[in-house]
């Protein structure tokens, strides 16, 4: 008796089980009809930040995000080889100036790169004040924040919750702007989307 | 004219899948009695009907018939011969009857084969059956929501407005057309990497085709697999050579610097070829041992279902991508084709796979069949974390409606680690005799070629850079390398000892001898050399970004570049804007390079084209950002033996090439094999 049932049982088994992927795929992929792909926002927004730690590019000793708890703190992921990185330097040097008295702090993350030639670029473009440049080896902060290209900017509050992200280069405004209102406690609005680079060569 | 031709070509097209999905079905069921050659008329027509359709459209782009509402939103009169014939693809519904034509040819190759067996052929005409459906899906699409061949009813200046599916409707034909994506009339690749990737996509239905006629009878065995293995093999050398071209076009074309960058859309095209190469291996376990034959059916399975999910996921809209196509009801009908194709094939496969599977067991993992099951969970999980990567955007917006990216360093932290992993099975694998190693035999076929890769890697590490990936990637590809040389030598050497004959004429017929092992040895080298070019080419690769006015010299990667001046001129279908640049090494002009910006007329932003100098030492990439009367900016890139990855890429195709083509090799004169017991 069980010999005949045992195929048949697993058999309906195996059927229902192909029957439910094959209709959560249809529903998952139908929610996609009649949307614009190209609007991606994260959706660590309101989540709290990863709090992986990170070693400094030129110096001993790690990094923790939760070290800077109180403070409004703008992670911001880039890469020597990155060519939209280099307008967004700039902007990101004086928005440090212009903040060092605040309760303010900067982090530049760098992504996919060699520290060599992320301290050439320094040397070059040089070093934004209140600024704690590390460097993420195995990208695994990046793939904690999703990020996909750079430059990719966060906002976190100083409580430690994600509240804002823009891709592409920041404008001095969108970066003004953005920490004023976390500093009065505010929500930011959303940040326009901006070219990123992905890596080049392979 | 070209409007009635081709609806006339898809309605016999379609007329003819009904009537072949209906009567393959018949005759599979009265195979005893009724010969194959009864459905001689629905293939005749299918192949008919899929050639009208395909010369209809070309003949209308070609004769700038602009009453075609294809014609005139796709190409210009001024859009020079290539483009134009390559417009056919370049467009969502010009695709679908590429799509058709190429399935109209592989009916017709199946039922001249089926009926080359003079024999009643139940699995040929259940096949034919199967692909009667696919194509009655393809060009009713055709007919439907997909026409490509509506007429214009109210032109606009450029393009058409207003259009109506009926060919006898008064057409008005707009004055001129608007073109094509003026990313795909930069590069001639745009005419045939299309093509030849449909070509894989819509040749892995043949195999699809069999395995459900098999599961239909309700016979294993290797009939199946055996009648399939030569479609297996030409498909998947078109994908593999469609990737590779796609690869090189988004090189030449993008002007990023790069070639693969896990696009949702590159993804589409690799998920089913690392599906279609595990299938080409346990098909080959179960050719020789009888094993994993329910594995087969479920690699096919998914390998077809794969090529699906990739024509949905480019055609659907619903994932960001540099070369998908717009939003439009084909998308929903793809996805609906792929979720039936999934519930009845996996379905029927749940309902009959004790009926075919019956597998001895494997006597031990420690040999060829235990390493080529290794491979198959490696190239496995390797789709799956493809697939993962590629959906998981999809999957969480559906679930938190948020939106979120999968980035490269996700894909690349997983695919490095699997890929360094089947490097090692590559170079294991083949050697390790079948039912049972001995590790004396196989530490003696290894032995040497190991030493070597062990001391070409370590003359790299002394005088080049020692980042683990490259090191692991010299270290894995000369020792694939080595292997399969050891072998070829030792192999050709004690045959042209006991026949006195030479080198080169023994090794050729031990390679030909078993053209099955070697071409897949060729494809094992190619991959080896295609990733020590990858890791060598990104990680020691340099990129500079200048900024030049004329007469400027810039040292960049042992080159001194001279912006000599700016040069602009009008071609037939785009203006162009260059800079001409001189490049010096050691005191001797070696290339003059003019990096260009085109603009077409229907692009609102201009599309840059690259101007590359290659070299056996690497290629010196130069991509031109922004230019005015001042000063131009220029991207430069050094990519150091980029030739590899291109020489390795088309290699791999050579490799299936070799099994396809010098196969069946007459028993009487090929008497010994040249592979190891």
């Amino acid at each position: 008796m069980s010999e005949t049932t045992r195929p048949r049982i697993g058999m309906w088994l195996s059927l229902a089980a192909i029957l439910a992927i094959v209709i959560a795929m249809v529903v998952v992929f139908s929610s996609g009809f009649g949307k614009d792909p190209s609007l991606i926002a994260s959706p660590l927004i309101g989540k709290p930040a990863p709090e992986d730690s990170l070693a400094y590019l030129e110096q001993d000793g790690v990094l923790s995000l939760a070290d800077l708890r109180g403070n409004v703190v703008v992670v911001n992921f880039w890469a020597s080889w990155c060519f939209p990185c280099r307008q967004e330097h700039p902007v990101l040097e004086a928005a440090a100036a212009a903040y060092a008295d605040e309760p303010v702090r900067f982090v530049g993350v760098v992504y996919q790169d060699e520290p060599r030639r992320a301290i050439a670029f320094l040397d070059q473009f040089g070093r934004a004040e209140k600024t704690a440049y590390v460097i993420d080896p195995e990208s695994r902060v990046a793939i904690d924040f999703g990020v996909f290209g750079v430059p990719e900017t966060f906002f976190i509050s100083p409580d430690g919750t994600i509240m804002a992200k823009k891709t592409g280069p920041l404008s001095p405004f969108e970066i003004s702007s953005t920490i004023d209102t976390l500093l009065a406690g505010g929500t930011p609005g959303d940040l326009n989307e901006g070219q990123t680079q992905k890596q080049s060569g392979g | 004219m070209a409007a009635t031709l081709g609806i006339l070509g898809v309605l016999i097209a379609l007329i003819s899948s009904i009537t072949l999905a209906f009567q393959g079905f018949k005759v599979q069921f009265a195979s005893t009695k009724t010969p194959v050659t009864r459905l001689k008329y629905p293939v005749y027509g299918l192949l008919g009907g899929g050639i009208l359709a395909m010369l209809a459209l070309e003949i209308g782009l070609l004769s700038n018939d602009f009453s075609l509402a294809y014609v005139a939103n796709n190409s210009t009169s001024s859009t020079p011969l290539l483009y134009k014939m390559a417009s056919a693809w370049a467009a969502l519904e010009g695709s679908i009857v590429l799509w058709g034509f190429i399935l109209a040819v592989f009916v017709a190759t199946v039922y001249f084969a089926s009926q080359r067996l003079h024999k009643p052929d139940a699995l040929g005409a259940g096949a034919l059956a199967i692909m009667g459906i696919i194509s009655t899906f393809f060009f009713g699409m055709m007919l439907t929501i997909s026409n490509p061949f509506e007429v214009c009813t109210q032109a606009a200046q450029v393009g058409c407005m207003a259009t109506s599916p009926f060919p006898w409707v008064h057409a008005q034909a707009a004055l001129e057309g608007f073109g094509p994506n003026p990313l795909l009339q930069n590069h001639p690749l745009m005419a045939i990497h299309p093509p030849m990737l449909y070509i894989g996509y819509v040749g892995m239905s043949v195999p699809f085709a069999f395995a459900m006629s098999a599961l239909m009878i309700g016979s294993g065995g290797t009939d199946w697999l055996r009648r399939t293995r030569s479609w297996t093999l030409v498909a998947w050398v078109f994908l593999t050579a469609g990737i590779v071209l796609g690869g090189l076009w988004s090189y030449e074309v993008l002007g990023w610097g790069g070639f693969w960058a896990w696009d949702p859309v590159e993804n589409a095209s690799f998920m089913p070829w690392l599906a279609a190469t595990a299938f080409l291996h346990s098909a080959a376990v179960q050719s020789r041992r009888g094993m994993l034959q329910s594995w087969n059916f479920v690699l096919v399975i998914s390998t077809f279902s794969l090529t699906i999910l990739g024509t949905f996921i480019t055609r659907s809209g619903i994932i960001n991508s540099v070369h998908s196509f717009t939003q439009s009801p084909i998308g929903p009908a793809l996805l609906w084709f792929l979720a039936v194709t999934l519930v009845l094939s996996f379905g029927l496969f749940a309902t009959r796979s004790h009926m075919v599977a019956s597998a001895p067991r494997l006597d031990s993992l420690a040999s060829r069949e235990g390493m080529m099951l290794a491979n198959n969970l490696i190239l496995a999980v390797f789709t799956f974390v493809v697939l993962t990567g590629t959906l998981y955007p999809l999957i969480i917006d559906a679930i938190t409606g948020s939106e979120v990216g999968v980035g490269r360093p996700f894909f690349d932290r997983l695919a490095v680690p699997i890929g360094f992993l089947l490097l090692l099975t590559m170079a294991v694998g083949p050697i390790t005799p079948w039912r049972s190693a001995r590790g004396a035999v196989v530490w003696a076929r290894i032995r040497n070629p190991l030493r070597f890769a062990l001391a070409v890697t370590a003359v790299g590490i002394v005088f080049g850079r020692r980042s683990l990936s490259v090191v692991l990637a010299i270290l894995l590809g000369t020792f694939v390398i080595a292997v399969v040389a050891r072998q070829l030598w030792d192999t050709s050497r004690r045959r042209a000892e006991s026949r006195q004959e030479n080198l080169a004429a023994a090794s050729l017929y031990t390679m030909r001898s078993d053209p099955g092992y070697w071409g897949g040895q060729i494809a094992h080298v190619a991959v080896a050399i295609l990733v020590i070019g990858i890791a060598l080419s990104a990680n020691l690769s340099l990129r500079n970004q200048v900024q030049l006015t004329p007469g400027d010299t810039t040292r960049f990667a042992g080159f001194d570049l001279t912006y000599v001046n700016t040069f602009d001129r009008v071609e037939s279908n785009r203006f162009v804007t260059g800079a001409l640049i001189q490049v010096v090494k050691n005191g001797r002009v070696v290339a003059e390079l003019q990096p260009r910006l085109n603009q077409y007329a229907n692009g609102r932003e201009s599309v840059a084209s690259p101007d590359v100098r290659g070299s056996l030492a690497g290629d010196l990439y130069l991509s031109l950002r922004a230019i005015d009367e001042r000063q131009v900016t220029l991207d430069l890139f050094w990519f150091p033996v980029l030739w590899m990855v291109w020489a390795g890429g088309f290699l791999v195709s050579v490799g299936g090439l070799w099994a396809w083509l010098v196969r069946k090799p007459a028993r009487e004169e090929l008497t010994t094999t040249g592979q190891p017991a």
